[in-house]
């Protein structure tokens, strides 16, 4: 059989430890072997961007922007200890948070769902994908300790001139207390509404919203509407054509429900609550070497995929020393076939994604033969 | 399969080495792709 022909490039980028071992396997052994397609090779390894001063990190994102499709191994985030052990110039940053900041957009987690794994949630049969609005609310706000009595407001100053707008918070009384400001931009709302819808109608799952909007009525009905809005103007014939909804539940409702069923969903959560759910969902799953983590852009043209785990460095110490590891590159390959899946889309050259099915159920026949 | 699945099915449950698991994957794509 010959090789298929992949019209448009794909970002490569490389990593670090034990994914990168792996990656290269995947690269080398179960992708060229098999395709006819361009590479374009960043090297994000830790080593790279600090001789780059990761400049080569932003290289990255951009010519992911220009390509659309971007493949991704797990990276090295320092801390301190890390800049020790490398001799790093300085602690740069993750490099997922410089290509998100770059391409804007929202990041999904799906479990890889393989029926003979047993999951802590056993009736969590279909995936639970988890799209979190990574931008403002608690994440950027300004927080303080209220030394002793007095009163806390909040105000608002218009650019044009008008009268400022003022709240009274809370009246403080003996011993003070805490208070926060905590905001979000309608444009970083209706990205997050366009990305979630997208991402639904691309995986033909019906998309949830949850806020509480019972008590923020203003901030978290915000939400709500400029979802229901986007919605209906937007994206409704889409919906109704493919037979998938789109519903808002208040995050109560939304988290009991999670558990009463059986998964095959696009939950669309607040910065906060995607926090705490992606990992409940990632626990209730089994295992983190079945998360991938998807980015995508709210017009959906750019895609970067990887796994959502880290370089696995207990193993790649293992591995240094010689000895055996037992690795699950599970995601990192769903990272491959999840990028070559957009770039077939975008090339809509029909071949493509449909030859992508024996990468995937390679892997799951894999697992089920439980050896 | 890798251990930390292995793990989830029973603590006697069989798993493979890195490169075994990715050369029997690699052996199973070039039989699905002929």
């Amino acid at each position: 059989m010959g090789k298929i022909k992949v019209t448009g490039t794909v970002v490569e980028l490389d990593g670090d430890e034990m994914t990168r071992v792996i990656w290269g396997f995947i690269r080398n052994q179960l992708v060229l072997p098999y395709l006819d397609i361009n590479l374009e090779y960043y090297d994000l390894g830790i080593e790279r961007r600090d001789a780059t001063d990761d400049q080569v990190t932003v290289d990255a994102a951009h010519a992911i922007a220009r390509h659309g499709v971007g493949v991704k191994c797990a990276t090295i985030t320092p801390d301190e200890a890390r800049v020790e052990e490398f001799g790093l110039k300085k602690m740069w940053r993750s490099p997922n948070g410089t290509i998100r900041n770059i391409l804007g957009g929202v990041i999904f987690r799906e479990p890889i769902v393989c029926s003979n794994v047993p999951r802590l949630v056993p009736h969590w049969t279909e995936p639970i994908i988890i799209g979190r609005h990574a931008h403002g609310d608690q994440y950027k706000a300004s927080d303080f300790t209220v030394p002793g009595p007095g009163t806390v407001t909040i105000t608002y100053t218009p650019d044009d001139g008008g009268a400022p707008l003022q709240i009274e918070v809370a009246k403080f009384g003996e011993g003070g207390g805490v208070a926060l400001g905590m905001y979000n931009y309608r444009k970083s709302i209706e990205d997050f509404a366009r990305a979630s819808l997208r991402y639904g109608l691309a995986r033909q799952y019906p998309v949830y919203l949850s806020t509480k909007n019972t008590i923020l009525k203003a901030y978290d009905g915000m939400f709500k509407d400029v979802f229901a809005e986007i919605y209906e103007s937007e994206f409704k014939a889409d919906f109704e054509a493919n037979g998938i909804t789109y519903e808002h539940r208040l995050i109560d409702d939304m988290v009991a429900a999670a558990l009463k069923w059986s998964g095959g969903y696009v939950w669309a959560c607040k910065n906060y609550d995607g926090d705490v759910q992606s990992d409940t969902v990632a626990q209730g799953f089994g295992s983190l070497g079945l998360m991938t983590s998807v980015l995508m852009t709210p017009d959906g043209r750019i895609v970067e995929a990887e796994a959502a785990h880290g370089t696995v460095t207990r193993h790649f110490r293992q591995h240094q020393q010689g000895k055996p590891t037992s690795t699950n590159p599970i995601a990192s390959i769903f990272a491959w076939t999840g990028g070559l899946r957009h770039r077939g889309t975008l090339d809509a050259t029909r071949k493509s994604p449909v030859s992508l099915r024996p990468w995937n159920r390679s892997a799951s026949t894999l697992l089920r033969a439980a050896r | 399969m890798t251990k930390d699945l292995a793990l989830l099915i029973g603590p006697e449950s069989p798993f493979l080495t890195t490169e075994a698991f990715l050369g029997e994957l690699d052996r199973r794509l070039r039989q699905a792709m002929h």
